[in-house]
């Protein structure tokens, strides 16, 4: 069974009252989530409580998701990306609270079991394993568009990007725009896509 | 697809980028949003914005923390909802091969389909909770009725909760409807709906056994996706077999012209035995 299918079969389990399957669908695809969640909102504590969200959106909904509609991994990432722009639109309403920098305080939880010491040393090999595998795709990609997709993924906007580089936004944005586009045929081709 | 609205689709191609991430000025955002709503191409697009980033974004590990606090709150979401259930009467529901081939509502204009009866209890009985606790919070009530006290009074006297768990939306939208025995009002609550551009309200469905779709009123939601609207029916609630809300354009539709938001059986008085 691949891993779509085996996550459908993660979904029926929550609708049908087994929580406990909520922590393959976790591991499966946490980091992913995480890494859109990071990219859109940038503070890592607010991307963890957002990431805690998506999960437990997904076990309340998991009853609601249609096959027909998409893979279970796009689904997580339009709850992620939902929950992301709400974040942001309230951000901009109220005044900033800034958190600390990391390692000088420690979250409040209510117990300290929940004290956090970062990802387990096997869930960064797993997922720079991931990464790796993904970035072949990305390398076949012409120089031009590949430049302007790690701009974009690492953190920038359009118009950032096209400052960044010297070139026109019209040209930023056609190259991303097939880039991507190309990069999704790519990873079909070669049955890697989530569609 | 006119010449306009060709050039319209083409600017916001050229954003979706920037919409993906959140980086353009709120207007826009809500701009693209309902766009978004009927295009699948560019959902499509957003669809690869988000997939390229969650691929090729730096490395980023959530702390393992997280996997405990969402354990932590599923646990005592799971408790709440046991709890509460009692004290909210649930409507008599069919089994789930029954209800659609019996009923009329068409599903090609966005009829609910109903699934997910168990997940919908328990999203019921946590909307209960919340209802409660926000009663006495900035309500905000529109449509045809705009009246604080009934809503204050549909909840605390409502004698069935309907839960809104079907919804063509991804990320779904979620709700409830809370009516009081034959009245024609009830009270809709709904959760997560997308913003809607300047020139779309949200419309409430009433779906009859015979697939007359009756409107129940215009309403929009707030900046976070809430609503709760009073929602005034022609008849009896109990004439009604479903209720669903779509996205229609600002003076409201005859009938549906967008999948369901959200949707969800109110019940089955009317229906032939089976």
């Amino acid at each position: 069974m691949d891993e779509p299918e085996q996550d459908e079969q993660l979904l029926q389990r929550l609708a049908s009252g087994e929580a406990t399957a909520i922590d393959a669908l976790y591991d499966h695809h946490a980091q992913a989530v995480f890494a859109l969640l990071v990219r859109i909102v940038v503070d890592r504590q607010i991307a963890e409580d957002l990431l805690q969200e998506v999960y437990v959106r997904a076990w309340r909904h998991a009853a609601t998701y249609r096959r027909e509609r998409g893979r279970v991994r796009p689904w997580l990432f339009g709850i992620a990306h939902h929950l992301a722009l709400n974040e942001l639109r309230r951000q901009r309403r109220r005044p900033r609270i800034e958190h600390p920098p990391e390692g000088t305080a420690e979250r409040d939880w209510g117990s300290a079991a929940f004290l956090d010491h970062g990802p387990a040393p096997d869930e960064i090999v797993w997922a720079t394993l991931r990464q790796t595998e993904a970035v072949r795709a990305l390398q076949r990609l012409p120089e031009p568009q590949r430049a302007v997709i790690e701009l974009y993924v690492s953190g920038y906007s359009q118009g950032e990007i096209a400052q960044r580089i010297s070139e026109p936004l019209g040209t930023v944005k056609s190259r991303l725009r097939r880039g991507l586009q190309l990069l999704r045929q790519m990873l079909e081709a070669e049955g890697l896509s989530d569609e | 697809m006119s010449e306009d609205a060709a050039g319209r689709h083409q600017e916001i191609q050229e954003q979706l980028p920037d919409y993906a991430v959140g980086a353009l000025p709120d207007a826009e955002m809500r701009l693209i949003a309902a766009h978004l709503a009927t295009c699948e191409s560019c959902q499509r697009e957003v669809a690869d914005a988000l997939d390229a980033i969650a691929r090729y974004a730096p490395v980023a590990l959530p702390g393992a923390v997280v996997r405990e606090r969402i354990h932590a709150q599923i646990e005592r979401e799971s408790a709440d909802v046991t709890a509460a259930f009692p004290q909210w009467p649930v409507a008599p529901t069919p089994a789930t091969t029954q209800a659609p081939a019996r009923s009329a509502p068409d599903r090609r204009l966005g009829a609910p389909s109903f699934a997910g009866r168990k997940t919908a209890l328990f999203a019921f009985g946590a909307l209960s909770l919340l209802v409660l606790a926000l009663i006495g919070w900035n309500l905000i009530l529109q449509g045809r009725i705009d009246d604080r006290s009934a809503a204050v009074t549909l909840v605390e006297d409502a004698d069935q909760v309907h839960p809104l768990s079907d919804s063509a939306l991804s990320p779904p939208a979620s709700g409830a409807v809370f009516t009081i025995g034959d009245r024609t009002t009830a009270l809709l609550v709904a959760h997560d709906l997308p913003p809607l551009a300047g020139d779309q309200r949200y419309q409430v469905w009433l779906f009859t056994a015979d697939g007359e779709r009756i409107s129940g009123g215009l309403f929009s939601s707030d900046a976070d996706g809430h609503a709760r609207v009073v929602v005034q029916a022609p008849a009896s609630l109990n004439s009604y077999v479903a209720l669903g809300v779509s996205a229609e354009p600002r003076d409201g539709s005859l009938a549906p012209t967008a999948p369901l938001a959200l949707g969800g059986w109110l019940g089955f008085n009317g229906l032939p035995s089976p």
